[in-house]
């Protein structure tokens, strides 16, 4: 009897889990359309990438429909980094033996950084999302819709001058804050390089001549930047200059952007973040 | 610092345990866990016994060169200690899916002659508190743990016999 | 103060509490104290050889991997916990591990009838492809479910079992929905116990039945794919469910498992609204002398986890081995191979002989001969309509038939192991491997031009009993291929003195990599000692970057050159 009991009480939970199953039908999504509010706070999206990563190209892909919904709001970098960007061995096609990694990205890639571990993954103004400073680009666009609604803390300017003669690239950064907060707050410039053509691993095939597109070459004033104030307050403008030889680099200066934020020293969280156009004389 | 300090707490927490580890610590009974038989029929530890003899239990798995020399030397010179001293061991695998349908086949093409037994999850292995394999227990008439050891080296066995022999005498297991 | 530092100065007080309790018996009289611990740390060193400076140390010269588990058994109620400790963890080990505290505690009641536990608890539903959650330390994985478990015995031969919880990820608690709900249900019956006109019948029935459901909170979710924003509408309970049996007649065991999982957008599969399939199926035969068994495997879009935007191999739900033999030498490992959620089809066949001593082939000592033979393939995908590509975010994704293998190889694994003693004292193991890894595919590396890798490996392991108390080892293994690194010769010489001491140096040395900056030898000098249940264990070389799998989990091991002191102790 008590057995009866015991199997009729057990067989009752199954149909209630039997229950708790959702099936979704077709259509299975809608497209939406996007309004943009210049207000918002501009977002930094770092696409943790290599090109032996079979699933980065369309990561980089998520990367640039998401700045494209949100004109003027989005900046990308492409870090490749980790071991799906290591120069492939030379018993590889030399197509893939191009080493497109830098100190600062190792450094943000590593221990001594965020932990990336894999590719593709992505951070969103450094911030946290759902508990995860990096995260899949299935998740990127929401934890840009949450990052960009936090106030806007600043504005920033780079203006650069290019010899062509010398190779001489001079940036001139400026922060002006809009608000005061209390943190020690971090300047890092970066190049950036559009139009890289080389290898790149897909699902199945290789691109022979993928476009690399914003590919972080290196940072002016070290991995993790340099202090420029603390506890500022609104009103507050900072200026500095960066100047950079390409002479020894095989970087195209017409294809580099110089791109600037400004982060939390300790919480790493991006308060903004500006880019140049390409480096023109 | 912080760090340091933690550090150092640990290693003053595991000697603790280290220092700790008395034979009273041995298990009076074993504990009751769900195993299986290499035919998948239900098993239950607390039926491992031998009629008032010495019982070893090995922890082991196919994949753990180690436990797999150690059962293969036993194996070697196995029915001389069960004529000469009723003994019995019980192999428990801790083979998961991926390999405890190979235990069976591993067995029987290996020849050897002990009550092999399935803990496929690991329950009786975290039962009976083992970590690395291999973890080979000796149980006394009353099915009482008087010994434990870990890892193994050729020569292991003879010592394991010799307490197997004292038991028998009614002897200490020191 | 923070709460983990309470924790940790808990348990401390705890473990130096536990003798004393135990030395207090008659108090406690009937009562049981048992535990383990382990600690791994090292001190690791700047190898320019293999690109490890100081910004790859970032300063953290020092880490250390660390647990105690202490269980305490009174009558029918156990109760236990592990303290964990990652100050910070080794190289390798996930970085969130970082810090200390108790991530599994537990209180059990067990009688005939019923086992309940409350708190973490690690449980298996029939083969695993349901449900499973377990611990491996040496990988750095738990998945363990917090909540409550009810196993109920309600007559001999029948078990079921209840499971509500949510996992175990890193050290982040469960708060506001951050991750699935995980409620499971399994039903074993064993017919020729509740039958008893079958009890002593030569066919043994056992069958089995499991339902698991996850809710994750939130029916939308945007994705940028394809230069649209896509609003996908997600499924808040998933579920995976599906039955098994176990035919055993005499010699012969036949062993099915089948899962079937709906609609499960997820971070692995990109988003698509297919069902899942998993089906495993095993047939051994077996009697003294001879073991066979042949394994076959199906699994189509079985990754299902309690977080579906998870990147990373944590919270698993179920567990997908693979079928592949797991191999220990180092070489032959080199390359493993781990299950492929999205799927695959693969096929494996043992077979075990032993020929006793003094037959026509066992010789005066006997011999013992494995024969392994494992193939995986990916699945055949085809469009579910003209206007959708296979694998499109927020479409059903592809079409594929039962069974239906694709022509991509994923692994393929021919080895042959040969065990014969020589006399009295010498005794040698030999073996051959043919291996085919799909590096782009287990890895995600690699092309098709050239991210298959061919290795022939061969590896003779021989032992001398110098004294019946002192072993000397020795092992030589080379891998040959065109491939990756290209080959590998790689040497051991242990000795080992029963029952206490081993000393091992061993080289691994990638002669035939390409770059020759990139010629290393990979050195480690070992040496530790055991007392009963304590070992003690240093070693110092260099390690190469590889892979680690254990079941269906793998985790990357990056080069380190440094020493290691390893404490594993049980009581």
């Amino acid at each position: 009897m008590k057995a009866i009991f015991q199997i009729t009480i057990f067989l009752l939970f199954g149909v209630m889990l039997l229950q708790s199953c959702t099936k979704v039908s077709e259509p299975y999504y809608t497209v939406k359309s996007i309004i943009v509010d210049t207000t918002k706070r501009p977002v930094l999206l770092e696409d943790y990438t290599g090109h032996l990563c079979v699933n980065c190209a369309p990561a980089a892909e998520v990367a640039t429909t998401i700045r494209d919904l949100n004109p003027g709001l989005v900046y990308i970098i492409a870090v490749h980094a980790g071991s799906f960007a290591k120069p492939n061995p030379v018993s590889y096609p030399p197509y893939l033996a191009a080493d497109y990694t830098c100190a600062a990205g190792n450094d943000w890639y590593g221990y001594s950084g965020f932990n990336i571990n894999v590719n593709p993954k992505g951070m969103v103004n450094r911030l946290p999302y759902k508990g995860k400073i990096s995260f899949g680009p299935s998740e990127w666009y929401e934890a840009v819709k949450v990052a960009d609604v936090l106030p806007r803390m600043a504005v920033m300017t780079v203006h650069n001058t290019f010899s062509s003669q010398t190779k001489q690239l001079n940036s001139k950064v400026e922060v002006k804050f809009l608000a005061g907060m209390t943190s020690k707050v971090n300047l890092t410039v970066c190049i950036l390089e559009d139009s890289i053509y080389g290898g790149q691993l897909n699902d199945k095939t290789i691109i022979y001549n993928y476009r690399f597109m914003h590919m972080l070459r290196g940072s002016l004033n070290g991995s993790f930047g340099e202090e420029i104030a603390v506890n500022p307050v609104a009103g507050d403008l900072i200026t500095k200059s960066y100047s950079f030889d390409f002479t020894p680099v095989s970087w195209v200066p017409g294809h580099c952007s110089v791109i600037a934020f400004i982060s939390d020293a300790d919480t790493k969280e991006v308060f903004h973040v500006a880019k140049s156009g390409e480096i023109t004389p | 610092m912080m760090k340091k300090l933690n550090i150092l707490l640990l290693l003053l927490l595991f000697s603790g345990t280290l220092l700790a580890q008395e034979s009273v610590f041995n298990y009076k009974k074993l504990p009751s866990v769900k195993l299986k038989t290499v035919k998948g029929l239900p098993f239950t530890s607390d039926s491992i016994v031998n009629n008032g003899k010495p019982v070893i239990i090995s922890f082991w798995a196919t994949w753990c060169k180690p436990c797999v020399r150690e059962l293969t030397t036993i194996a070697d010179v196995y029915d001389d200690w069960v004529k000469e001293t009723g003994v019995k061991l019980y192999a428990i695998s801790v083979d998961d899916s991926r390999s405890m349908t190979l235990v069976a086949p591993m067995v029987n093409g290996k020849g050897w002659d002990y009550t092999v037994l399935l803990d496929p999850n690991s329950d009786f292995k975290r039962a009976m508190n083992v970590g690395p394999i291999p973890h080979t227990f000796l149980l006394n008439s009353k099915g009482q743990v008087v010994f434990q050891h870990t890892s193994f080296a050729e020569g292991d066995e003879l010592n394991l016999i010799e307490m197997v022999r004292k038991l028998n005498r009614g002897e200490e297991i020191k | 103060m923070n709460r983990r530092f309470c924790c940790f100065l808990g348990t401390i007080s705890l473990l130096f509490l536990v003798p004393v309790m135990v030395k207090s018996q008659d108090v406690l009289k009937g009562s049981e104290v048992h535990g383990s611990m382990q600690a791994d740390a090292s001190y690791y060193l700047t190898d320019p050889k293999t690109g490890i400076t100081d910004s790859t140390l970032a300063g953290k010269l020092i880490r250390m991997n660390a647990f105690t588990e202490v269980n305490y058994t009174l009558g029918n109620f156990t109760a236990g916990m592990r303290f964990e400790a990652y100050l910070p963890p080794q190289m390798g080990y996930d970085a969130e591990y970082n810090g200390v505290g108790v991530p599994y505690w537990y209180v059990n009641y067990k009688n005939d009838y019923i086992d309940v536990t409350a708190g973490n608890f690690y449980e298996q539903f029939g083969y695993g492809m349901i449900l499973r959650t377990y611990q491996e330390w040496t990988l750095g994985y738990d998945n363990s479910l917090r909540g409550l478990r009810v196993k109920v015995m309600p007559a001999k031969g029948i078990t079921f079992k209840g499971v509500y919880g949510v996992q175990r990820y890193y050290w982040d608690p469960y708060k506001d929905y951050n991750r699935g709900i995980v409620k499971g249900f399994d039903a074993d019956f064993y017919l020729n116990d509740i039958f008893s006109s079958l009890n002593d019948a030569k066919v043994k029935l056992t069958l089995g039945g499991s339902f698991v459901s996850d809710y994750q909170q939130g029916t939308t979710k945007e994705i940028a794919s394809g230069g649209k924003l896509l609003a996908l509408t997600l499924p808040e309970n998933v579920s995976n469910y599906g039955g098994r049996f176990n035919l055993n007649i005499g010699d012969f065991n036949w062993f099915t498992e089948y899962a079937h999982k709906i609609n499960d957008p997820n971070e692995s599969n990109k988003y698509i609204y297919k069902n899942g399939d998993g089906l495993f199926t095993n047939l051994s035969f077996s009697k003294p002398g001879l073991g066979i068994s042949l394994m076959s495997k199906w699994i189509d879009n079985m990754s299902f986890k309690s977080d579906r935007s998870l990147t990373n191999n944590m919270l698993n739900i179920n567990y997908l081995s693979a079928i592949t033999k797991e191999h220990s030498y180092a070489l032959a490992s080199m390359y493993p191979y781990s299950t492929q959620p999205n799927g695959e089809v693969g096929l494996s066949g043992t077979v075990t002989l032993h020929f006793p001593k003094n037959s026509a082939l066992g010789g005066k000592t006997g011999l013992s001969i494995a024969g392994n033979f494992s193939q995986v393939n990916g699945l055949k995908k085809t469009q579910v309509n003209d206007t959708t590509l296979i694998g499109q975010t927020g479409t059903l994704g592809y079409k594929s038939s039962f069974y239906g293998a694709g022509d991509e190889v994923y692994y393929q694994d021919a080895n042959i192991e040969v065990t014969k003693k020589f006399g009295k004292k010498w005794k040698g193991i030999f073996t051959y491997l043919y291996q085919t890894y799909n590096k782009e595919i287990v890895e995600g590396h690699g092309s098709e031009d050239f991210g298959t890798i061919y290795s022939q490996i061969g590896i003779a392991d021989v032992a001398w009993n110098i004294t019946k108390k002192h072993t000397l080892r020795g092992e030589v293994q080379g891998l040959f291929t065109k491939q990756d690194n290209g080959n590998w010769v790689a040497g051991l010489i242990e000795l080992t003195i029963s029952p206490a001491w081993f000393v091992s140096v061993v080289d691994q040395y990638n002669y035939g990599n390409d770059i020759v900056s990139q010629r290393l030898n990979y050195y480690t000098v070992s040496a530790g000692y055991t007392n009963h249940t304590t070992r003690i264990s240093f070693s110092y070389g260099r390690q190469r970057e590889g892979i680690i799998c254990v079941g269906g989990v793998c985790r990357n091991v990056p080069a380190t050159t440094g020493l290691t002191l390893t404490v594993t102790s049980s009581f």
